[in-house]
């Protein structure tokens, strides 16, 4: 279970004009939740992942993760999630197999190797598990990266953009990835900016607009709140109404 | 299963994982091998061309001069030459043998063909004595001196690709994502800083000292362990300069002025070396020019777990 409460999160960029990043933003995503964080780009939801994952401190606010406080116990919090950034972060030179494994042992699961081996089948990619990662096509990349994510079987899996730069196939395979952790009872956190697989594998979402929560619920709470009937239509009108007018 | 030790099989396998990477990465290779063949092709070509090619000089007195004898040293490759003190002319390093007639000097820097001597001894007969110019140690010191300078030079060469190992450690694996991947499990953060300074430590002091070992077999150095620790020192230093140097920096923030001030540091300690005798001794990259092992080395493994502690706090959280 992750809940967030009023995070708040600024930042000075390189010309040195300050920039609210997440203005008091709050959340709650129940365990076998897959939840939908949406936004235009630079709205906030990279950052907001990556104080989740403690990969940056918030200014104020609070974060806690099955329970345990980000703030107070940042690796409690870590063991419990896995993060996965927009970016695959397969290093070209090593394979399927040897990242995986890497990433169990480091964080202690027994038997990294076969163990290894079994998630990156169990995911659909056993028939490249020695191919170097720099030889691998967007989609087989996407297969490893959840690999890498679920070794240690975490309660909590956040994933950053998770079909950016997939074709239609590869788009549907990792969107039903994503969607079988949750029906094993992980909770699931996503953000995107592409309405059409949002629509298809959450259970609730939250529209971000600069940095704020714009609105939040199902589907169909985000379709009646904003009077619209495509997410699409939802997501202009909330996330800009300027646009929208 | 404690924090200590899972810390430590964190960075055991992150440090292993990273080498794996350095090794297989085909540029980064090729950069570490190039100096260690090029100092075997200058070594093999030199000594190979000078064998080979190498006209010795004889210098004769008019006297001695004969056609005949002419004759026996050019058959024999060498190249007379005429002078009323052959003696200087050995000394000046102008020949390699030189003879009045009573006395042939011989200068031993030189390598002297058998078929040379051969000819001076049938022109001479017994009549004369060889006469050994050059003090031995004095020679066997400028040999050192040179081993030694390349030995140096190829130091300084992995002290500029410790900056490029230690800054591209950090911003490729932050640009595309490795480094929040591993920066999001359960390890102090840290350990990600350490483990990468102790690969880029071990490839480039393992090359480096191949570089040292292949000198001293083909030339000899006279302090090979004191450069190969040296050496390694400054390579590791460098490498810590270069992952402080960039920073949080990476593609978006560009890597010129990181790069450049890492290596401004890097030469500034080398150049600090040359001043100070005290300095070449104790400080890192600075004890490249000493031939003895001061405390550098240990100021250089303290940088590393330094440099990390730092990283935690400063670099790797936003």
């Amino acid at each position: 279970m992750i809940e967030v409460h009023d995070l708040r999160k600024k930042y000075v960029t390189a010309s040195g004009k300050p920039t609210v990043a997440v203005d008091g933003l709050s959340l709650v995503v129940q365990p076998g939740e897959v939840y939908g964080l949406l936004g235009p780009n630079g709205a906030g939801k990279t950052t907001t992942l990556k104080m989740l994952a403690t990969l940056i401190k918030p200014d104020s606010g609070t974060i806690r993760v099955d329970g345990v406080d980000a703030a107070t116990d940042p690796l409690g919090v870590r063991a419990r999630l896995a993060y996965v950034p927009a970016e695959a972060g397969l290093p070209p030179q090593l394979s399927p197999r040897e990242i995986v494994r890497l990433f169990g042992a480091i964080q202690g699961v027994s038997d990294p190797g076969p163990r290894a081996v079994a998630m990156l089948e169990r995911l659909g990619a056993g028939s490249y598990l020695n191919t170097p990662c720099g030889d691998l096509s967007t989609g087989m990349k996407r297969r490893v990266v959840l690999a890498r994510a679920l070794i240690h079987d975490p309660q909590v899996l956040m994933l950053d953009e998770p079909t950016d730069g997939l074709d239609v196939l590869g788009r549907r395979d990792v969107l039903e990835l994503v969607r079988g952790q949750a029906e094993a009872g992980r909770t699931v956190i996503l953000s995107s900016h592409i309405m059409i697989e949002v629509e298809r594998v959450v259970d609730r979402l939250g529209i971000v607009a600069h940095g704020r929560m714009a609105a939040e619920g199902t589907l169909a709470e985000i379709l009646a709140a904003s009077g619209k009937s495509t997410l699409d239509d939802a997501f202009v009108h909330l996330a800009h109404p300027e646009d929208a007018a | 299963m404690s924090d200590t030790r899972a810390a430590f099989r964190g960075w055991s396998w992150l440090t292993a994982s990273m080498v794996q990477r350095f090794l297989r990465e085909g540029m980064v290779l090729r950069s570490m091998i190039f100096p260690v063949a090029l100092v075997v092709f200058v070594l093999v070509g030199t000594v190979g061309f000078v064998t080979w090619w190498r006209v010795e000089g004889a210098a004769l007195t008019p006297a001695l001069a004969t056609p005949a004898f002419r004759a026996a040293i050019e058959d024999a490759g060498g190249m007379v030459i005429v002078t009323d003190t052959p003696e200087a002319a050995v000394r000046a390093g102008q020949a390699a043998f030189g003879s009045d007639g009573k006395t042939l000097w011989l200068d031993h820097t030189g390598m002297p063909p058998q078929k040379l001597e051969s000819a001076f001894r049938q022109q001479l007969g017994t009549a004369w004595r060889p006469y050994q110019t050059s003090d031995m140690r004095s020679s066997a010191s400028k040999s050192d001196a040179s081993s030694t300078g390349i030995a140096q030079f190829i130091g300084a060469l992995f002290a500029m690709y410790g900056v490029v190992f230690g800054a591209g450690a950090i911003a490729r694996d932050r640009d595309d994502g490795t480094l929040d991947a591993e920066l999001s499990v359960a390890l102090p953060m840290w350990v990600s800083a350490l483990s990468r300074w102790s690969a880029a430590t071990i490839v480039l002091g393992l090359f480096y000292a191949m570089s040292v070992a292949m000198l001293h077999a083909v030339i000899g150095l006279a302090t090979p362990w004191a450069l190969a620790i040296n050496g390694a020192t400054a390579a590791s230093t460098a490498a810590v300069v270069g992952m402080a140097a960039i920073g949080r920096g990476g593609k978006t923030r560009g890597f010129a002025g990181p790069m450049s001030a890492g290596l401004v540091i890097v030469m500034s300690l080398f150049s600090a070396g040359l001043t100070s005798p005290e300095w070449a001794l104790n400080l890192p990259i600075a004890s490249l020019i000493s031939t003895e092992v001061g405390v550098a080395p240990l100021l250089a493994l303290a940088l590393g777990p330094i440099y990390a502690w730092w990283f935690a706090r400063r670099v790797a959280v936003g």
